[in-house]
């Protein structure tokens, strides 16, 4: 558990310094809402049914952009 | 008696075509310093990534402190420390927050005293503070080092350690690396400098074509020379 506090730590102590992720991160959130959100009729009621799965959508392929991040951080040391 | 620290059967490493390693049979006992000597593409960075579990051998079998290596090494990499070309350092972090990442992930009991001794016995106190990313090439080596001795591993694997540092650092590493072989450390040192093996180790191996071509005690830099020399023909 301290190994994972450590690594979780670490992390974020480097994106805190950098905010490299963090860019790029709410580019891409921002981006897919907007994009998801052009699929739908303005003011209909499908928009409002599809909009915690849009937000979903959004949050997941943020966090999979984060995790590759993270990864390519240990990969340059490999 | 001492232990066994190393002991491995027809350890082989083949890369697509290429056959990095072909079956190396090795035994080092503890507290053994040992130079891995010979050209470039001989293998040496290779065995000593197999020794450090960051690779799977393709053959043979690897025994580290009397303990096959069951599961995947997990165990034994917390006895080892491993001085690679890369510095395995952040480079966003200073030398203090990289060596209290890896003090907490290694356990390290005393982990701000020790971080502090360690950047003392490197000489990088006065650039404990900077990042990483600012630092020279060779203070970069020497917070590497500090990385490894971090943890007060019994088995220390070394590739090309000198690199990159002046005639005060190197002289640094050498007086680090006496002082862990007198604490009773186990030293597997690859390098291309055979004066540095001379004053460094008390074995030495050459490897050639990914196979041990001569293993034995260090005497003289003229033997060495001549067996270096009659090595690199043979390959």
């Amino acid at each position: 558990m301290s190994g994972l506090l450590a690594l979780i730590g670490k992390d974020l102590r480097i994106e805190l310094r950098t905010k490299e992720t963090l860019a790029s991160l709410l580019l891409l959130g921002i981006l897919t809402l907007l994009v998801l959100s052009f699929a739908f009729e303005p003011g209909s009621e499908a928009r409002g049914d599809a909009a915690p799965g849009v937000l979903w959508v959004a949050v997941t392929f943020a966090a999979v952009l984060g995790l590759n991040r993270s990864f390519a951080a240990e990969r340059e040391n490999d | 008696m001492p232990g066994s620290a190393i002991d491995a059967r027809g350890l082989a490493r083949r890369f697509a075509e290429v056959n990095a390693l072909a079956g190396v049979d090795l035994g080092v006992t503890c507290g053994e310093a040992v130079a891995v000597l010979g050209a470039n593409g001989a293998g040496k960075t290779t065995l000593l990534r197999l020794l450090a579990t960051l690779l799977r051998p393709t053959k043979g079998s690897l025994t580290l402190f009397e303990q096959p290596l069951k599961d995947g090494g997990a165990g034994a990499r917390r006895r080892i420390g491993f001085l690679s070309h890369a510095s395995f350092l952040y480079p966003d972090l200073t030398p203090v927050e990289n060596l209290k990442f890896y003090a907490r992930a290694f356990g390290v009991a005393d982990a701000d005293d020790r971080v502090d001794e360690v950047l003392d016995e490197v000489g990088l106190l006065g650039w404990r503070n900077r990042p990483v990313r600012t630092l020279s090439r060779g203070l970069e080596q020497r917070c590497a080092l500090a990385r490894v001795l971090l943890h007060r591993p019994d088995l220390l694997l070394l590739d090309e350690p000198f690199n990159g540092l002046d005639a005060d650092s190197a002289a640094m590493l050498t007086a680090v690396l006496r002082r862990e072989h007198a604490r009773g450390a186990t030293i597997l040192m690859a390098t291309h400098d055979l004066q540095r093996a001379l004053e460094s180790c008390e074995r030495g191996l050459i490897l050639s074509r990914g196979r041990i071509h001569w293993d034995g005690r260090l005497a003289g830099i003229d033997e060495l020379q001549q067996v270096y020399s009659a090595s690199a023909r043979a390959s």
